[in-house]
């Protein structure tokens, strides 16, 4: 009878061995163990922080230089006492007229540049220089800047160099990399042959959309 | 008188020695040593998907949980990701018991800003002889849900089974 019972138990042992499983379990980021996995994602921040405007002899534009500290998504600017021809010109006196402001990406991602649409009125034509700045606009735009009065000689250096450096203009696909600058430039000519009411008022826009670069 | 009842008592006892019987013990005893089953991760490839600009940065880092010696997490980090932005992370896991393993399952558990996803040929259902190993391709893609500034976990389990389960 011992035999017997000392077999049994034997016998039940292998069977609970038989019937047993082993398990492992592997972790891909185990939050448990305090190693989760995580992804962060960054931010795109394109902002103006500078502005710089040149008017002419009987039109002023204000304000004539300004820093954004903290930067900003929208701007304004006056034009006042303009006329029929004014703006016909950047550089030459009484007409010039050339407006830059100047915009950063202080995101973590790049930005692309996807529209840049201007609401103003029919007797007023926009120009802007995207991509390379041809050399006389760069050159009058460098020269404006020197000879403006009021603008702390450290900015003027700031924006000089940012045109200098990059030579190009914001313009629709273009891709400005985190800590970058990109400098809208632009001029209103006032068209000669268009109906202009005087003493009028109006508010014109430029709304630029910026992307995520891949977008 | 007392004699007779010693005679008796002796006799008796003749008696109760021819009626006992005797006994023999046999006994079986057997040594069962078990194998182990077990698996790690012994490497853990990053790339992205990134060709011209290179913004997110993503690693992964192989660690061992329960100090057996093996690594048996490995933590995957994406930083600076925006929408459509890929990581591939490429495992190999290495049976480094000795019996035979089956990979069961996969167990993606991500949210819904995230797409974590295996990529082909998946290593479930796969079989491993000890000492052989299998890559488990993850592909985490940052989809169009995700905000801005923000972060996101997600987790992934292997189930190991011994290979007869």
């Amino acid at each position: 009878m011992t035999a017997i019972f000392l077999v049994s138990i034997v016998a039940l042992l292998g069977l609970s061995f038989s019937y047993a499983q082993f398990g492992e379990t592997m972790y891909i980021g185990n939050p448990a163990a305090g190693a989760g996995n995580t992804v962060s994602t960054g931010d795109i921040d394109p902002s103006i922080f500078m502005w710089f405007g040149m008017g002419g002899r009987y039109t002023k534009i204000e304000p004539l230089f300004a820093y954004y500290d903290p930067p900003v998504q929208s701007i304004s600017f006056s034009v006042d006492n303009a006329y029929p021809g004014y703006g016909s010109s950047t550089a030459t006196q009484p007409h010039k007229m050339l407006c830059v402001a100047f915009v950063k990406n202080f995101g973590s991602v790049p930005v692309k540049v996807k529209s840049i649409d201007w609401d103003v009125p029919d007797y007023v034509q926009v120009y802007y220089w995207g991509g390379d700045i041809p050399e006389d606009v760069l050159n009058d735009t460098i020269q404006a800047i020197n000879e403006s009065e009021g603008i702390p000689q450290a900015r003027k250096n700031e924006m000089i160099s940012i045109l200098v450096e990059q030579r190009n203009g914001m313009h629709v696909g273009h891709i400005i990399l985190p800590g970058m600058v990109d400098p809208l430039i632009f001029n209103w000519h006032f068209k000669e042959d268009a109906e202009i009411p005087e003493e009028a008022n109006f508010t014109g826009t430029c709304t630029v959309i910026c992307t995520q670069f891949n977008a | 008188m007392a004699a007779i009842f010693g005679v008796l008592i002796i006799g008796l006892a003749v008696m109760g020695a021819s009626y006992a019987m005797w006994t023999e013990t046999l006994s079986v005893s057997g040594t069962v040593g078990t194998g182990e089953l077990d698996a790690e991760f012994t490497q853990a490839l990053s790339s992205d998907n990134e060709v011209e600009y290179d913004v997110g940065e993503n690693m992964c880092v192989l660690s061992d949980s329960d100090s057996d010696g093996d690594y048996d997490v490995a933590t995957i980090t994406l930083m600076n990701g925006y929408p459509s932005f890929e990581c591939y992370t490429n495992l190999t896991i290495h049976n480094c018991g000795s019996i035979p393993l089956h990979i069961a399952d996969v167990v993606i558990n991500a949210p819904e800003e995230l797409n974590v996803t295996i990529d082909d040929p998946s290593p479930v259902c796969t079989i491993l002889e000890p000492c052989e190993t299998v890559w488990l391709n993850l592909t985490t893609h940052v989809n169009d849900l995700a905000e801005e500034n923000a972060t996101y976990e997600f987790s992934a389990t292997v189930e190991i089974e011994q290979f007869n389960a």
